[in-house]
């Protein structure tokens, strides 16, 4: 009877323990999101799916979404290495190396409003930094964020300036889990530096790589301060991301529904390439 | 010896697990607690400006002293602050001149916020705020959602006649009398006098009979340029509008060639920003942008820096910033705007400006009323105009001003405008997608994209998001 009351207090107990947790989580993340979803699927109080067909047949949409992963096809793989690479190289232990490792991570603290401003103030058209020093070499006056093909590029490395620095300390602390020895037995099989990084580092910064790709992956499809900040779209809405789509609907023109709508077809989007990522780069198992 | 060691690792771990319980209990109703008294405490803002009397709970208000209610604004900490602000005399003569109702004020610096908050917290059913300003040409689209209280019971026939028809316009929507106008705006030309003088130039004779042409003044301008900055070095431009790209401002160009704002149904583009006059206007400016007579990449808040910093000769701007452009530079000079060469007859100006309503969900709206009647008729709308440059929207007003001798050049501008020239701004539930389209439109045509391919952009765009109001 002990022995059964034992048990069954056992079984129970750790789920009393995660209640309020449970509660909490249901509350202020399951809620919000499943009334997300169910946002686009009810106009005037019904459930229909004339949201989704007016977005497919909605241009800006598809254009929203091409800019969306065009726009993550770049930075996304750009980040990743950037930050890698600036991971290997603080990720040594000469003197002063700390220096170098908040430099390159105080990007990261910048606030977003203040580095938009700073970065639209070099790439401005007619005093900008960017454009004095081309105007000086001869190079005629380019348009930057005003510029159609230039503007979402300018999107890219105003991020990727930013974030960089963060996703690099994820990597260093991968690096330092490294086991020395293994650098060592691989210089002594006569193994150079660059099959070092391919058969040796990479393979076991693998969880990380699949953090790292998975929180980049989410942080930029979801991204669009600097642009509301410094191009609300434009020009040409070439740099109209589906997100930014999804604020105007939201908070310009009070269309809630139209939001929560688009923020789905995101999250699915997001959902997939998260899928894949998992499905090439966890090697639990094989672990 | 060892049992007696087990029991007491087995009491130790029971009472682990017991502590554990008690922890984590302690810490959800911490949590609960905090969320609680966060709410109690939030500010809810969202980064706004809150005046600094905080509003008392409703059942001490009643008991013990005036009744609270919340006015939700666009304006700066120095508008509300300082003596000599017109936001901050009409508020403290309203809060002073009676002990019935105590008016608080949300306000924010940035009027797009304000009109992020409009849009959350009133589609939310808030009865948080009881007055709000409404951007004029924003009326039909709040009205239409519900969110505002017609009040035309509470305008006698008299007092709405007092009204000037497009103010009255303005706040009207499907036959009801929603949000009064505050003032009203019109636009004007001013000049920098000592640019015009270092280039050798005079501006000939003008006024609202006989007017400056468009291009009279990219001649002008292209003159200047040639003396003062030739190479482009010194970074100034001929002609500036304050509100670049921003529909308010820039569909003058194509109503002055007698292009209308949208169709009579209040949804319809095409066959207006397709049409004639607006090709035309459009063609006009891109030409102006790409001769460097008007700006490329000057944004609409760093315009009026560029004017008081000597950067633009001539700078198309609201009659209300006459007030501040004085403060900054006293080398500036106004006149009225100009018009197209042959098309004197069809000069169109802007206008509308702030108007006032009453949250529908407001629990005092009869005292949201009375603030709203002082400041649009009475004594606070002639703070207004004591302590600003706004154009009045009242013919009692406005004929009052225009006979005192010391009356501003503006008012006779304004009341001329008001008269013969103002056009009112799209008149369409939809104007928040209007106006974001067109104010995409102009930019892109002032960053040098084809024309037609931007309008066809714009008239997708806009006849899509109509459907949802039709």
């Amino acid at each position: 009877m002990k022995t059964k009351r034992q048990s069954f207090y056992r079984r129970i107990f750790p789920y009393l323990l995660i209640l309020p947790a449970g509660f909490l989580v249901a509350a202020f993340k399951l809620f919000p999101i499943f009334q997300t979803l169910l946002s686009g699927f009810v106009k005037e109080g019904r459930f229909n799916l004339d949201i989704y067909k007016n977005l497919i047949r909605d241009p800006a949409i598809w254009n929203s979404l091409w800019i969306t992963l065009k726009f993550n096809l770049i930075t996304i793989p750009l980040q990743i290495v950037i930050s890698f690479c600036l991971a290997l190289l603080v990720n040594s232990n000469v003197r002063g190396i700390g220096v170098f490792r908040v430099l390159f991570f105080s990007t990261f603290a910048v606030s977003t409003t203040i580095s938009v401003l700073v970065w639209e103030k070099l790439f401005n058209y007619s005093n900008g930094l960017f454009n004095s020093i081309l105007s000086t070499f001869g190079f005629p006056t380019q348009g930057f964020l005003l510029s159609a093909d230039q503007a979402l590029f300018c999107i890219i490395v105003m991020v990727t300036w930013k974030g960089c620095g963060y996703w690099m300390i994820f990597f260093l602390s991968g690096l330092k889990e490294i086991d020395l020895s293994l650098y060592e037995a691989a210089k002594l099989d006569g193994a150079g530096p660059v099959s070092t990084i391919f058969r040796i580092t990479l393979p076991l910064m693998k969880r990380v790589i699949l953090f790292v790709c998975v929180a980049n992956t989410t942080a930029n499809m979801l991204l669009f301060a600097p642009v509301q900040m410094s191009t609300q779209g434009g020009p040409r809405s070439s740099t109209n991301l589906l997100m930014y789509e999804a604020y105007k609907s939201a908070f310009k023109y009070s269309n809630q529904e139209r939001a929560g709508a688009i923020v789905t077809i995101l999250v699915l989007i997001i959902g997939v390439i998260c899928f894949l990522q998992f499905k090439f780069l966890d090697n639990s198992e094989a672990q | 010896m060892l049992k007696n060691m087990k029991n007491l690792m087995n009491k130790r771990k029971a009472g682990r697990v017991v502590l554990a319980g008690i922890l984590s209990l302690a810490l959800a109703a911490g949590t609960m607690a905090g969320c609680g008294s966060d709410t109690e405490k939030a500010d809810n803002t969202g980064g706004a400006k809150k005046s600094d009397s905080e509003p008392k709970t409703d059942s001490v208000s009643q008991e013990e002293g005036p009744v609270e209610i919340t006015w939700l604004t666009s304006g700066t900490d120095e508008d509300f602050n300082t003596p000599g602000k017109v936001n901050y005399e009409c508020l403290t003569d309203f809060n002073n001149s009676q002990d019935k109702i105590h008016v608080n004020v949300e306000h924010y610096a940035n009027q797009n916020d304000l009109f992020e908050v409009i849009q959350m917290k009133l589609a939310a059913g808030t009865a948080e705020y009881d007055v709000i300003s409404v951007d004029s040409p924003m009326v039909p689209s709040y009205a239409n959602q519900g969110w505002l209280l017609p009040v035309e019971e509470y305008f006698s026939e008299e007092e709405l006649k007092d009204f000037t028809d497009t103010a009255l316009e303005s706040a009207m929507y499907d036959s009801h009398l929603y949000a009064p106008a505050l003032q009203n705006s019109t636009v004007v030309l001013c000049y920098n006098t000592n640019l015009l003088k270092e280039a050798g130039m005079e501006l000939r004779e003008n006024d609202v009979n006989n007017r400056l042409t468009w291009e009279e003044l990219v001649d002008y301008s292209r003159q200047a340029l040639e003396k003062l900055d030739p190479d482009g070095s010194r970074g100034i431009t001929g002609i500036e509008f304050s509100q670049v790209s921003r529909t308010y401002l820039m569909n003058m160009l194509p109503n002055s060639m007698g292009g209308a704002q949208i169709g009579e149904d209040g949804f319809t583009v095409e066959g207006v920003l397709d049409s004639e006059p607006w090709i035309n206007a459009l063609n006009w400016y891109q030409t102006q942008v790409n001769d460097r007579i008007c700006s490329r990449g000057v944004k609409a808040s760093e315009a009026p820096d560029n004017f008081y910093s000597d950067k633009s000769v001539f700078y198309v701007a609201s009659a209300a910033a006459i007030d501040t452009i004085s403060r900054k530079m006293d080398h500036f000079d106004y006149t009225c705007v100009p018009a197209f060469a042959g098309m004197e007859d069809k000069v169109a100006t802007p206008c509308g400006s702030w108007n006032i309503a009453v949250n529908v969900n407001s629990e005092h709206a009869d005292e949201a009323v009375e603030f709203i009647k002082y400041m649009t008729l009475g004594k606070g709308n002639e703070l207004r105009y004591e302590f600003s440059s706004n154009v009045p929207a009242r013919h009692s007003v406005l004929e009052e001003l225009t006979e005192k001798e010391d009356a501003p050049k503006y008012i006779n501008i304004a009341v001329y405008e008001a008269q013969n020239t103002a056009v009112l701004r799209a008149k369409t539930p939809g104007y928040s997608e209007y106006s974001a389209a067109l104010d995409s439109m102009w930019e892109d045509i002032r960053n040098g994209v084809d024309i037609e391919e931007s309008v066809k952009s714009a008239i997708t765009a806009i006849n899509l998001s109509m459907e949802q109001y039709k």
